[in-house]
């Protein structure tokens, strides 16, 4: 069975289209966000593992190891199981300082660029061979389904497209910041596809060649060599090894690295991925016997990495030919993809910006995604010509062999750089470079000698014996790598890069920053960056950490010069972007451990070791947590301060007392809060001789508050381990206590005695003032009982009215006088009609002819009642009409009227005069407060008022406009509104039970 | 971390080592034990932070 060109070229067609349809639609926007940002995204474009191994190599490597063949398998999914021992902790590095490749983590870690540089060098030489395998498996399995097609043409178009692919899908931003959606989801619909494929060709062989399970066990027990062959190979082969070096591969291959750090923006997929991704890759691996068993069920032998498709061929299944075709070439385009993506990324960090400076200015972005453009072109050709070496397909097997045991030279770096902080560049240098020489001597050399077909190659047998170099070439690493590391020293650099990678074991060294203003950051970048990239980066970084541009904390400085070292490592490498952040941006050493920024920074450190401390260190964590709820959750504001003068703590209460948020606060000099607690602070701190302050008036958004401050100063402690002493240098506690509702209910005792006091003076007075009045009522009545004259009565009654006027001043005086309430005193209630005793106040009032003439109008609505005492209403208006009258001018329009609401009825006293002072409202109902001109007035009238209504049940309240600065705000005059609860006649109730009207 | 973490985690090296160097009776038994030691580690992962082991 043999198609078409054609046919083969259509399939792989539709296959690219759909590919690159499915990365269109991405970048589009037209996937929704769900499925975008589900872990089982990241975990099928974690697929890219199952490249043209799985489909091809795996029949081979099963052949002769049996079992064996799954050391791929163990491994990958290995690291992944065991992730929380590798892959996440290097996840939050890359994640944290932005590397986006391995060369950046050691160059990062090692602060060498060396180690960046050989990284990449030995990555490239892991990539290139990988690159040709997955070209040539392309190559060759489109010539078996097409026999009249040319491989090299094949070869060739597969690389055009790739590159086509790489460039249009594979640089989206030259930053690495934004994620690359795209590429992430047409590389997990083809894991997706891969799967399928190899599950449905799996089921073929089962269900297809050998009719079920029973049938495939049949043929076994005849065939005994094909199961005893597994088991033998599994156990006594150096599976081990392989497995190591598969494990490695899962995080040192490029793209597989790629995939898993900088193209998760998730830490927690990770997590899903850990069990998910063995999972995929357990049901990948399950079809390979199946499938090899029912080749040599059908007498076939040769050819076995081919297997797959000679079987289908022979079972003669067309379609599915197409399909295995399909899933090889999808299997080998995403592979090919990332790894050129990513060795770029890694030659142009470590390789490139090394040897050509970039220019300064707005050309930067351009010029850096050119030069990345060009690198995966000149990859991806160099893939091609790769192939053509190998193009005869004899070293298929060596060809992946050579790519993962390189690979393998880089265990012991990753584990020095998470577990072995002693570690440093020389070391890993060395090992890694002896390490690479016996690969080259024992791998390379003669794997070169073979595929270009020397007349004397360099291994006798004809075959290398890969677990010799893997082990040789691992062993030479392991062993220089320590030796070199155990007897050279690190340097400061790369000590601090250790801390920053591994658990800490000694206080770190503080420093704080030269640059003091963002204006210094942009100023200082423009030399190498130009003006324009300068502001760009740094307004990003800002962004980044939700700071203002005006920020001038060193704290928040120091953060901002991390966040701009992580986003230009993307940009530039992390060689070059650590060079440029510390030749511009320097850092000096802190005078003391104690200060503010340090302080928090040392917080965050711990705070970033959150659920990943045990022992010690855990019960250390909980004890700090502990104190720092407590110091958070206290009821008084607590506010220490450095030696600086710098704000290192503001509690919940501080912020709350004070309006002013910790996290704006923290790292702040005093001097630097805005008003008024500025003032208060500063001038407490500064003083050296006063330790408390009490009851100190602060006025707060326009109102009085009182405060209590303590202080007290927090002296040097020292803190000693094995890595040396650390010493805290002094500073002070501050706290802030809120007393200004205990100064308001003492003052409102203290108003209360005063009031006590002026009624028992009050009692006196109109004890004294009864006699004489009684003494004059009793003279008028008989002057109205015995005169004839009707206007001597007329006189005679007056007077006797207004003797009762003041026998009721009298009363209400006593009434003044005794503390309690209506209830306790009760006097004669009865129904009032407003409107009745109004116009009798307005009668009885122009009868003053000596005082100023004014209008006076009785609006009350007839037919209002409240629950009352005529006589102490009748007072309580001739009161308010008074003090309206003395406030107004000749001819002045004074108002009384009524309004009902609700359960409430109001009288309103309302005057055009001069106003009170709205300063002075809140005084104007203590007993004896005038604002008259002396003999003009006693100051009780008012506060007669207050008692008489709030001992019926009812309150008072002034309205009352003036001139403020000459300006008038709202209408001149004063409105006095006395409310009592609305009473219905009918309802009206003596204690005895007796209805009064 | 979960009293679950510590045991579950010895199970998966247990059955890694069994699976790895211990002979078996059919050719799909191998990825059976695989697929326990895969629903060994969700279950880990599902009990407790994978940074408490």
């Amino acid at each position: 069975m043999s198609f078409d060109p054609v046919v083969v070229l259509l399939a792989a067609g539709c296959y690219l289209l759909l590919f690159f349809g499915v990365a269109w639609l991405t970048e589009q926007g037209r996937m929704p966000a769900r499925l975008l940002q589900h872990p089982g995204l990241y975990v099928l474009s974690l697929g890219i593992i199952v490249s043209t191994w799985s489909f091809y190599t795996a029949y081979l490597s099963a052949s002769s190891r049996g079992m064996g063949y799954n050391a791929y398998y163990i491994g990958f999914a290995g690291a992944f199981i065991l992730s929380p021992l590798l892959l996440q902790p290097l996840l939050r590095i890359t994640q944290r300082f932005q590397l986006a490749s391995l060369a950046d983590l050691f160059a990062f870690r090692f602060r060498s660029p060396w180690a960046g540089t050989l990284t990449t060098i030995v990555l490239l030489l892991c990539a290139l061979p990988l690159q040709a395998l997955q070209t040539l498996t392309v190559a060759t399995s489109a010539q078996l389904l097409a026999p009249a097609l040319d491989p090299q043409l094949v070869a060739f178009m597969f690389t055009l497209v790739i590159v086509v692919f790489a460039l249009r899908f594979g640089t989206p931003d030259v930053t690495g910041r934004e994620p690359n959606s795209s590429l992430v989801v047409s590389l997990a619909f083809e894991g997706l596809l891969k799967l399928f494929i190899l599950l449905i060709t799996g089921g073929f062989a089962l269900y297809g060649v050998f009719n079920g399970f029973d049938s495939l066990d049949n043929w076994l027990a005849v065939q005994p060599p094909a199961v005893d062959h597994l088991e033998i190979a599994f156990s006594v082969d150096s599976t081990t090894l392989r497995i190591l070096m598969f494990f490695t591969a899962a995080i040192a291959m490029p793209h597989v690295f790629h995939m898993i750090f900088p193209e998760n923006r998730n830490p927690r997929n990770l997590q899903t991925a850990s069990w998910a991704l063995p999972l995929y890759l357990l049901f990948a691996s399950v079809p390979v016997l199946p499938i090899l068993w029912a080749y040599y069920s059908q007498g076939q032998s040769g050819n076995l990495q081919y297997a797959p498709l000679l079987m289908i061929k022979a079972a003669n299944a067309p379609l599915l030919s197409l399909l295995y075709f399909v899933g090889g070439l999808a299997a080998a385009c995403g592979l090919t993809i990332v790894l050129s993506l990513s060795v770029a990324n890694m030659c142009m960090n470590h390789l490139l910006l090394r040897t050509i400076k970039p220019p300064a200015g707005t050309g930067l972005y351009a010029w850096l995604m050119l030069r990345r453009r060009l690198l995966i072109t000149g990859l991806l050709i160099c893939g091609y010509l790769s192939y053509l070496l190998i193009a005869d397909g004899r070293w298929l097997q060596d060809t992946a062999y050579i790519s993962f045991s390189a690979c393998l030279q880089f265990l012991p770096g990753l584990l020095a750089l998470l577990y072995w902080p002693p570690a440093n560049s020389k070391g890993f240098l060395s090992g890694l470079a002896g390490g690479f020489l016996v690969w080259f001597l024992l791998g390379l050399l003669p794997y070169l000698s073979l595929t270009a077909d020397l007349p004397y190659p360099l291994t006798a047998a004809n075959d290398i014996d890969w677990d010799v170099v893997a082990g040789g070439s691992l062993l030479a690493n392991l062993c220089l790598l320590l030796i070199v590391s155990a007897f050279t020293k690190a340097t400061e650099e790369e000590r601090k890069a250790a801390r920053l990678c591994a658990p800490d074991t000694g206080p770190a060294v503080r420093h704080v920053l030269r640059a003091r203003s963002i204006t210094d950051f942009i100023s200082s970048l423009s030399a190498p960056m130009g003006a324009d990239a300068a502001g760009r980066e740094v307004a990003q970084a800002l962004r980044d950490l939700h700071l203002h541009s005006d920020e001038k904390r060193p704290y928040q400085l120091l953060q901002l010069r991390n966040q701009l070292e992580a986003n230009l490592s993307a940009l530039l490498g992390p060689t070059l972007s650590h060079e440029l952040v510390e030749h511009y941006l320097p850092l000096v050493p802190a005078t003391s451990a104690s200060a503010a920024g340090v302080l928090n920074l040392l917080e965050q450190g711990v705070e970033s070791w959150q659920g990943n401390l045990s022992g010690v260190a855990l019960d250390l964590d909980l004890l700090r947590r502990h104190h720092r709820q407590v110091l958070q959750n206290l009821p008084l504001g607590v506010c220490e301060l450095d030696d600086k003068g710098r704000v290192a703590l503001w509690n919940a209460a501080m912020s709350k007392l004070t309006g002013l948020p910790g996290e704006q606060i923290i790292g702040q000099l005093l001097s630097a809060l805005p008003r008024p607690w500025q003032q208060l602070l500063q001038d407490f701190a500064n003083d050296p001789h006063v330790t408390r302050l009490a009851r100190q008036p602060l006025a707060v958004e326009g109102k009085p508050r009182w405060f209590e401050l303590h202080k007290a100063l927090l002296t040097p402690t020292t803190a000693t381990n094995r890595a040396g002493k650390t010493t805290t240098s002094p500073g002070q506690v501050i706290l802030l206590e809120d007393q200004t509702e205990t100064m308001l209910m003492e003052k409102e005792l203290a108003h209360a005695d005063r009031l006590n006091s002026i009624g028992r003076l009050a009692a006196g007075v109109a004890h004294e003032i009864g006699n004489p009045v009684t003494g004059i009522a009793c003279l008028a009545q008989n002057l109205r009982d015995e005169s004839v004259d009707p206007e001597l009565q007329a006189v005679a009654e007056k007077m006797l009215a207004q003797t009762r006027r003041i026998a009721g001043i009298t009363d209400a005086l006593l009434r003044f006088s005794h503390a309690g309430t209506l209830q306790e005193k009760p006097t004669r209630l009865e129904a009032v009609e407003l409107h009745k005793v109004a116009a009798e106040a307005i009668s009885l009032f122009i009868l003053e002819h000596d005082a100023v003439p004014i209008v006076l109008t009785n609006g009350c609505q007839p037919g209002l009642f409240i629950k009352a005492d005529y006589q102490q209403i009748l007072q309580v208006l001739l009161n308010l009409l008074g003090n309206a009258r003395d406030a107004s001018v000749a001819g002045g329009r004074v108002t009384i009227s009524t309004h009902g609401e609700n359960d409430l009825t109001s009288l309103h006293v309302s005057d055009e005069g001069c106003g009170i002072p709205a300063s002075l409202i809140p005084r104007v109902f203590e007993p004896f407060f005038t604002t008259k001109d002396p003999g003009k007035g006693t100051g009780l009238g008012l506060a007669l008022v207050y008692r008489l209504v709030t001992d019926l049940g009812g309150h008072v309240q002034i309205h009352s406009h003036t001139m403020d600065s000459g300006v008038m705000v709202g209408k001149k005059g004063t409105r006095v509104i006395v409310t009592f609860p609305c009473y219905d006649p009918g309802t009206l109730v003596t204690e005895s039970g007796r209805q009064v009207l | 971390m979960s009293r679950l973490t510590l045991p579950i985690f010895i199970l998966i090296i247990v059955l890694s080592a069994l699976q790895a160097f211990a002979p078996f009776d059919h050719w799909y038994s191998p990825f059976g034990a695989a697929l326990l030691v895969i629903v060994l580690t969700a279950l880990l992962q599902k009990s407790g932070s994978p940074d408490e082991f």
